[in-house]
């Protein structure tokens, strides 16, 4: 899942960039208002939106109003400095889903946006259910008949997002993208390794390949 | 040690309570001589009446002669000789040339009359000390009520005073029911006595209000402001804490390092800040003469050791300058600091040093025009910057040239890059 965080401080940003990539995000980092809304005008891949509201240019707010005001459902957690109920109000109200309160720790900023995320996508479990394979979103796990699959990192990631986008399929770009965001670009070969991987630990006839449309969980 | 002014009420009712008193005094003294003065006229007129009177009654009937109390009245009777007929004392009144006059006699002053006829003189005498029982005696049968009134008076004029001063009991009331948090103007209708006061006050409130919602968004924004770096200290940390590979787990916990930096960095200027409030506000900044080359040698001797890149020094007939040498090295040492901050890793700094002008400037490429705007704002940090900084930096340099009375302007140089400059004040 790929997320976009703007937060225009470098040891924070920094941070929450790492963490949440070991937490199996992709992490996408812009550190002013204005950067961010241009981003979020170009790209529409995101699935959640992790915003500082004391940034320079255009504050969180105002990127929170543009957003809601072009009529984008992205999802949004904000961080913010400010905990007075006021402040929250605020945020809430511009259209924020969620907020956490710096300091915060990694796993419920992680928490967070797993819950942002099921909420957006209509889902209530934490879990996600495809054949005889039940996936936690959170964990990065996977397990068949309540046994755990060995998946690595990115093939657990690459699993999260063919059951999300089930039934639909992904195009190579789409995955690419939700992958690997702008800064790490994985050679295309790469993920068919993974893909190959993914299909062989689940079974064969998992994975569908249709050319022109992409991958999907049959 | 001075004593404390005594009360509106008890001046205004004292100084008025003694004014109405000397009054009195004045009135009733008027009273007793005006009183005198009539009863000595009425007196007078009756005692030449009585002369003519009983003269001529004499004259009539020679034994009808006037039975006096010989404490108020007496007489004398002489004919045209001069000689005694008759007399109510011994001695008798004298015979005197005219017809009125005051003598002693007897041990008192009397007043005299004389009534001539054909053949015989009769000289008729009061003691004046009669008249002045009888004045006193009227003047203080008039004195008893007036003082009465006067009685009656005192307590209304109290009374008058106390209620004149309710529109300032009523002024104190409205001031005191302000405070910090509360310094609404004073609004209520105030008499034109107190309305210089009243405004005076309004537009005090307006900056102690202004004054006080400025501290309290600061240490907000000093609190909020900590909150940044400490959850990069967390973040980072918890991200050393799971990093699987060393390398990674290195450079986190460098990140978390550089991030506590950054916190207690930031805790140091805003300890900073709050001494230089202080100083404001207790005036104890030190007025040292400044000896700038060896303030200039000590500081950059201090850089050199902490391995910065020392700046051109040009110092050009410094002005003579009182002021805190301390502080002045704060100023100082926080301008270069910026302007290697914001200049770039090549920028060459020159600090310039002439007349009362104090210039930091470098060969950087400035700052936009965004934030050369925001440049005084506390906690304001340019877009992009990587160094460790509070954004107060700025705003220390601000408030020690505002305690030394200089001007302080940063901005874009006419030649490109960022130049701070800081006046002071011409000497007196």
């Amino acid at each position: 899942m790929r997320i976009l965080l703007v937060e225009d401080d470098p040891l924070l940003g920094d941070g929450v960039q790492e963490g949440l990539r070991d937490a199996g995000w992709t992490v996408d980092w812009l550190a002013d208002g204005e950067a961010a809304r241009t981003a979020l005008q170009a790209d529409a891949t995101f699935d959640a939106l992790v915003l500082d509201l004391g940034l320079p240019r255009l504050p969180g707010l105002d990127v929170l109003r543009w957003l809601r005001g072009a009529g984008l459902a992205l999802p949004v957690l904000i961080l913010t400095a400010r905990d007075g109920i006021d402040d929250r109000i605020a945020g809430l109200n511009a259209g924020a889903d969620d907020y956490l309160v710096k300091p915060f720790a990694l796993g419920e900023l992680d928490a967070r946006l797993h819950a942002l995320l099921r909420r957006a996508n209509g889902r209530a479990a934490t879990e996600m259910f495809w054949r005889d394979v039940a996936f936690d979103a959170a964990s990065l796990t996977a397990r068949r008949n309540g046994e755990v699959l060995n998946l690595t990192s990115m093939e657990a990631r690459l699993l999260h997002l063919l059951l999300s986008a089930r039934p639909r399929y992904l195009s190579r770009e789409q995955i690419e993208t939700k992958l690997y965001g702008w800064l790490e670009s994985g050679d295309s070969n790469s993920l068919d390794v993974h893909l190959s991987h993914l299909r062989k630990k689940l079974g064969a006839g998992s994975i569908e390949n249709v050319r022109g449309l992409g991958w999907r969980l049959a | 040690m001075t004593t404390p002014p005594r009360s509106l009420l008890w001046r205004l009712a004292a100084s008025l309570a003694a004014a109405i008193l000397l009054l009195w005094v004045v009135m009733m003294a008027g009273v007793g001589y005006q009183v005198r003065h009539e009863i000595g006229k009425a007196l007078d007129r009756q005692l030449e009446w009585n002369a003519k009177l009983s003269l001529a009654a004499f004259t009539d009937d020679p034994v009808a002669l006037p039975t006096v109390d010989p404490h108020r009245t007496a007489f004398a009777l002489y004919d045209k000789q001069g000689r005694l007929q008759e007399a109510s004392t011994s001695p008798p009144l004298p015979l005197l040339d005219g017809d009125r006059g005051e003598f002693d006699f007897n041990g008192q002053r009397w007043v005299i009359r004389v009534a001539t006829s054909a053949h015989h003189t009769m000289v008729l005498g009061e003691p004046i000390a009669v008249r002045d029982y009888t004045a006193l005696d009227t003047a203080g049968d008039l004195a008893l009520p007036m003082l009465a009134v006067l009685a009656l008076l005192l307590p209304l004029v109290l009374w008058l005073v106390w209620r004149g001063l309710q529109p300032v009991r009523d002024f104190a009331e409205a001031v005191a029911a302000r405070t910090p948090e509360r310094l609404e103007p004073l609004t209520q209708p105030a008499p034109p006595e107190l309305a210089p006061l009243q405004g005076t006050l309004n537009r005090l409130f307006d900056e102690l209000g202004a004054a006080f919602a400025r501290e309290r968004r600061f240490t907000a924004d000093a609190a909020h402001e900590l909150r940044t770096p400490l959850a990069a200290v967390q973040i980072q940390l918890e991200v050393a804490e799971r990093a699987r590979d060393p390398e990674r787990r290195d450079r986190a916990m460098t990140q978390a390092l550089a991030a506590c930096g950054r916190a207690s960095r930031l805790v140091g200027q805003l300890l900073a800040l709050a001494r230089l409030e202080q100083h404001g506000a207790a005036q104890t900044l030190a007025r040292e003469r400044i000896d700038w080359p060896k303030l200039c040698e000590a500081l950059f001797a201090e850089l050199d050791a902490a391995g910065v890149r020392l700046p051109v020094l040009q110092i050009h007939a410094p002005s003579p300058l009182l002021g805190d040498h301390a502080l002045l090295t704060v100023l100082l040492r926080n301008l270069i600091d910026n302007a290697r901050r914001y200049g770039g890793d090549g920028a060459t700094v020159t600090v310039r040093i002439a007349a009362h002008t104090l210039i930091v400037e470098d060969d950087g490429p400035g700052i936009d025009a965004d934030a050369e705007a925001r440049l005084g704002e506390r906690f304001f940090r340019p877009v992009g910057q990587a160094l460790p900084g509070a954004g107060l930096g700025l705003s220390i340099v601000a408030r020690i040239a505002a305690l030394h009375r200089a001007e302080f302007r940063a901005g874009n140089g006419e030649a490109g890059g960022f130049v701070a400059q800081v006046i002071f004040p011409m000497p007196a």
